[in-house]
C-alpha cells in the first residue's frame, strides 16, 4: 500500500460524497454525500500521517478532530431535517423555498 | 526832355489821361476838359519829338528788344493823332448820354495805344501797337453794350481785323528768321523769299487794318459804336494805322517788283468799289465808312505808286476832314434819333452843324483850294507816273467821291423840299407829320468840337502856297511825283462834273439812289456781297471744319478714353465677383460651415458617446442588478452546488499559488 493509493481511494470518496451532494434530492441523501466527504478527508489525514508524517501526533489529532466534526455534523444535520420535516412536511429540497427572499 | 523820356510820353501820357478819366468819373463835367486838355499836352508834346527826333530802344526780356523812334512819317502822324483826338473827347463828352467817363478813358487809351504803334520802329512793337488799337476798338464798338446787340458787330470787326493781322504775326516771324531781329532797318538785308512773306504779311494786316478790300465791310460792323468813336478810330486814326505800316515799310519793299503794283491795284479797287458802295448807301454813318475805305484806298494808291508823301498828306487832310463829317454826321443823328438819309434835310434848321459839314463834304469832294484838294491831285499824279490808266481810275475815283460827297450833304443837310415835288416814297413817319421838331439840337461841346476840326481842314488849305510840296518832302522824308497840268485838269473836271450830277440829281429828287434800281441800293447796303462771300468761304468752312474735328475728338479720342474706362469696370468687376466667390464662399462660408459642423458633431458624439456610455452603463448595473438574485433559489442544493464550487475554486487557487 503505498500514499497514492490512499490518496487516490480518498478521492474518490470525496468525488462520489460530492457527486452525491450534489445530484440527490433529498435531504437524507445529501447528509450521506456529505459523510463521505469528511471520509474522505479522513482517510487523507489518516494515510498522511501515516506514510509522511513520520508518526507525529498533529496527524492523529487531526483524524480525531475530522472524525469529531463528522459526527456533529450528521447529527446537527439530521435534527434540523426533521425539524424541518416537521413543520412543512418537506423531504426533498425543491420543497422548501423559503430561503428565498 | 531827353529823348527817351520824350518817346516814352507820348504813349504813357495818354494812359495817364485815361486812369485820371476813370479816377474823375464822379464829376462828370470835368472829365471832357480833362481828357482834351490831356490831348493837348500830348500834341505839345508830339511836336516836341518831331522836331528832337528821338530814338530809344527797351529790352522787353528774353532776348526781345523794342524799339521806338520819330522819323519819317511818324514826326507828321504822331502829333496828327492826338491833335484829332481832342476835338473828338470835346464832343464826345458834350454827345454822350451815360458812360462818358468810360468812352473818355477807353478813347484816350486808345490814343496812347496809336501813339504807340505810331512811333514804333520794330515789327514786334508795331505789332504790338495794332493789337493794342484792335482791342481798344472792339472795347469801344462795344460801348452801349447794356442797350443793344454792338456785342455782336464789336466782335464781327474785331474778328476781321485780327485776322488780317496774322499777316503782321507771319510778317514779324519771318522777318526774325531772315535777319535775327525785328527792326525796321534790318529788312533791307533779308533774302527775297523770306522778304516777300514779309511784304505779302505787311500788306494783309494792312489792308485788313485800312478796311481795303476784301476786309471792307468790317467797317460797317464798326459803325455800331458811338459816333465819337467811329469819328475818332474808324475814320482818322485806326485804320490809319494800317496805311501809315504799308508807307513806313514801302521804302524796304522797294526792291520787291510786284510790291507796287499790287498796293497800287488794291488801292484803286478799293478806292473805285467803296465809291460806288457808299454813293448808293442810305445810312449816313456807313456810307461815310465805305468812303473811308474809298480814300484809304487813294492812299494805297500813292504808297504803290512810290509816292509816301502824297500819301502821308493825303491821310493826315482825310483824318481831319472824314473826323469832320462824322462829328456832323452825330448831331445829324442825335437830331432825327435815325442815321437814315432820307429822313434828315436838316439845313435849316441845324445852321452852324450844316456849315461846318459843308466844309468837310467840300475836303472829301477835294474842291480847291481845300488842302485835301491838293493831297488828291498829288495822288493822282503819283498814279500817273506809274501809268494813264491808273492815273484815269484815281480820277474816276475823285470824280464818285465829289458825287457822294454832294450826295451827303444835300441829303443831310441840305435845304428841305420845297412843296412843289412829291415826298419820296420811303419817306418816314415825321416826314409825312411836316417835319416834326427835332430830338435834340447840337450841344456847345460838340459844335466846338467840330469848328476845331473845320478850322484845321481850312487850314490846310496852305498847302496849295508853292513851295509846299517840298515841305511836305523834307518832313516825311518821301518824294513827291512831278506832274503835268493834264491830270489837273481832268481831275478838276472829274469834280465838277460830280458835284454838277449831284445837283441834277437832287432837283430831280433822285439823289438818294441816284435814279438807279432797288437792286443797286441793296447790292451796295450788302457791300458788293464780300460778307455774304467771307461766310461762304472762311466762316461757314472754319465752323464745319471746328465741328468735325470735334466729333472726331468725340468719337475717336475719347472712345480710347471710354474703352480704357470700360476695361476698367470690366476687370474690378471680374476682381469684384472673384472676391466674392473665393473669399467670401471659401472662407466666410466655409468657415461658418464648418463651425456648424463641429457643433452638429460634438452634439451627436455626445448623444450617443458620452450619454450612451453613461446610460449604458447605468442599464447594465441595472441588467446586472436584476440578474444577480436569480442565484438566489431558495433551495439548498443550489447552494450546496454554489457552495462546493467555491471550495473547488479556492483550492485551485492555493494550488497555483504554490
Amino acid at each position: 500500500m503505498t500514499l497514492e493509493a490512499v490518496l487516490l481511494v480518498s478521492a474518490a470518496l470525496v468525488g462520489i460524497g460530492v457527486y452525491g451532494a450534489l445530484s440527490q434530492q433529498t435531504f437524507v441523501m445529501i447528509m450521506m454525500g456529505l459523510e463521505l466527504i469528511l471520509a474522505g478527508a479522513i482517510l487523507a489525514g489518516g494515510g498522511l500521517w501515516a506514510f509522511a508524517a513520520g508518526g507525529s501526533p498533529k496527524g492523529q489529532l487531526l483524524v480525531v478532530v475530522l472524525m469529531t466534526v463528522m459526527a456533529v455534523e450528521a447529527a446537527m444535520g439530521f435534527a434540523l431535517v426533521i425539524a424541518v420535516y416537521r413543520v412543512r412536511k418537506a423531504e426533498m429540497t425543491e420543497m422548501v423555498k423559503r430561503l428565498k427572499r | 526832355m531827353t529823348g527817351p523820356l520824350l518817346l516814352a510820353a507820348l504813349p504813357l501820357l495818354p494812359l495817364a489821361a485815361a486812369a485820371a478819366a476813370v479816377a474823375l468819373r464822379g464829376r462828370p463835367r470835368t472829365v471832357g476838359p480833362a481828357a482834351a486838355g490831356a490831348m493837348a499836352a500830348t500834341f505839345a508834346l508830339a511836336l516836341a519829338a518831331a522836331a528832337a527826333e528821338p530814338a530809344a530802344s527797351w529790352s522787353w526780356g528774353g532776348g526781345l528788344e523794342l524799339r521806338f523812334a520819330v522819323t519819317g512819317m511818324a514826326r507828321v502822324v504822331a502829333p496828327l493823332v492826338p491833335f484829332v483826338a481832342a476835338p473828338i473827347l470835346l464832343y464826345a463828352a458834350a454827345h454822350g448820354e451815360a458812360g462818358v467817363p468810360r468812352l473818355l478813358a477807353w478813347m484816350s487809351a486808345f490814343v496812347g495805344a496809336m501813339e504807340l504803334l505810331v512811333v514804333a520802329d520794330d515789327l514786334l512793337a508795331l505789332l504790338i501797337g495794332f493789337e493794342l488799337v484792335a482791342l481798344c476798338s472792339w472795347v469801344l464798338i462795344a460801348h452801349d453794350w447794356r442797350d443793344s446787340a454792338d456785342g455782336r458787330d464789336a466782335t464781327r470787326a474785331f474778328l476781321t481785323v485780327r485776322a488780317g493781322d496774322l499777316g503782321l504775326y507771319a510778317a514779324a516771324g519771318l522777318a526774325f528768321a531772315a535777319t535775327g531781329s525785328f527792326a525796321f532797318d534790318a529788312l533791307a538785308d533779308a533774302p527775297r523769299p523770306l522778304l516777300d512773306g514779309v511784304a505779302l504779311g505787311v500788306l494783309v494786316a494792312a489792308a485788313a487794318k485800312s478796311a481795303q478790300l476784301p476786309f471792307s465791310p468790317w467797317l460797317f460792323a464798326a459803325m455800331a459804336g458811338p459816333t465819337p468813336v467811329s469819328a475818332l478810330l474808324h475814320s482818322a486814326t485806326m485804320v490809319a494805322a494800317g496805311a501809315y505800316a504799308l508807307a513806313r515799310l514801302a521804302p524796304a519793299f522797294a526792291g520787291l517788283e510786284w510790291f507796287g503794283p499790287v498796293v497800287l491795284g488794291l488801292g484803286l479797287a478799293t478806292a473805285l468799289a467803296g465809291a460806288a458802295v457808299a454813293a448808293l448807301h442810305p445810312h449816313v454813318k456807313k456810307a461815310l465808312a465805305a468812303s473811308t475805305s474809298a480814300q484809304y484806298g487813294l492812299v494805297l494808291v500813292a504808297i504803290g505808286a512810290g509816292s509816301t508823301a502824297a500819301a502821308t498828306a493825303h491821310l493826315v487832310a482825310h483824318a481831319l476832314f472824314k473826323a469832320l463829317l462824322f462829328l456832323g454826321a452825330g448831331m445829324a443823328i442825335a437830331a432825327v434819333g435815325t442815321g437814315d438819309l432820307e429822313g434828315m434835310r436838316l439845313g435849316r434848321r441845324l445852321p452852324r452843324a450844316a456849315g461846318l459839314f459843308a466844309v468837310g463834304a467840300l475836303a472829301l469832294a477835294a474842291v480847291p483850294p481845300m488842302g485835301a484838294a491838293w493831297t488828291k491831285e498829288e495822288v493822282v499824279k503819283a498814279a500817273a507816273e506809274r501809268g494813264s490808266w491808273l492815273a484815269l481810275g484815281a480820277i474816276l475815283a475823285g470824280g464818285l467821291a465829289a458825287l457822294y460827297a454832294a450826295r451827303l450833304h444835300l441829303l443831310a443837310y441840305g435845304p428841305e423840299r420845297s412843296g412843289g415835288l412829291p415826298l419820296p416814297r420811303r419817306a418816314t413817319s415825321h416826314r409825312r407829320a411836316g417835319l416834326s421838331a427835332l430830338r435834340r439840337g447840337p450841344r456847345a461841346g460838340e459844335l466846338a468840337g467840330a469848328a476845331v476840326l473845320a478850322a484845321a481842314t481850312l487850314a490846310l488849305s496852305a498847302l496849295w502856297i508853292p513851295g509846299a510840296g517840298r515841305a511836305v518832302e523834307a518832313v516825311t522824308g518821301g518824294r513827291l511825283a512831278a506832274g503835268g497840268p493834264t491830270e489837273t485838269a481832268l481831275s478838276l473836271a472829274a469834280v465838277a462834273a460830280g458835284l454838277l450830277a449831284a445837283g441834277a440829281l437832287h432837283t430831280r429828287g433822285r439823289l438818294s439812289r441816284l435814279g438807279l434800281p432797288r437792286s443797286a441800293r441793296r447790292a451796295a447796303v450788302a457791300w458788293l456781297g464780300l460778307p455774304a462771300a467771307a461766310r461762304t468761304v472762311v466762316a461757314r468752312p472754319t465752323v464745319a471744319f471746328a465741328g468735325a474735328l470735334s466729333a472726331f475728338d468725340d468719337r475717336v479720342i475719347d472712345a480710347g478714353v471710354r474703352t480704357a474706362a470700360w476695361i476698367g469696370r470690366r476687370v474690378s468687376g471680374l476682381f469684384s465677383r472673384w472676391v466674392e466667390r473665393a473669399v467670401d464662399a471659401a472662407l466666410v462660408l466655409g468657415t461658418a460651415r464648418a463651425t456648424l459642423l463641429a457643433a452638429l458633431a460634438s452634439r451627436l458624439a455626445d448623444d450617443r458617446g458620452v450619454d450612451a456610455a453613461f446610460e449604458g452603463t447605468a442599464a447594465g448595473v441595472g441588467r446586472a442588478g436584476r440578474w444577480a438574485p436569480r442565484a438566489q433559489t431558495g433551495l439548498a442544493h443550489h447552494y450546496l452546488a454554489i457552495l462546493f464550487a467555491g471550495l473547488l475554486a479556492a483550492v485551485l487557487l492555493a494550488a497555483a499559488g504554490r
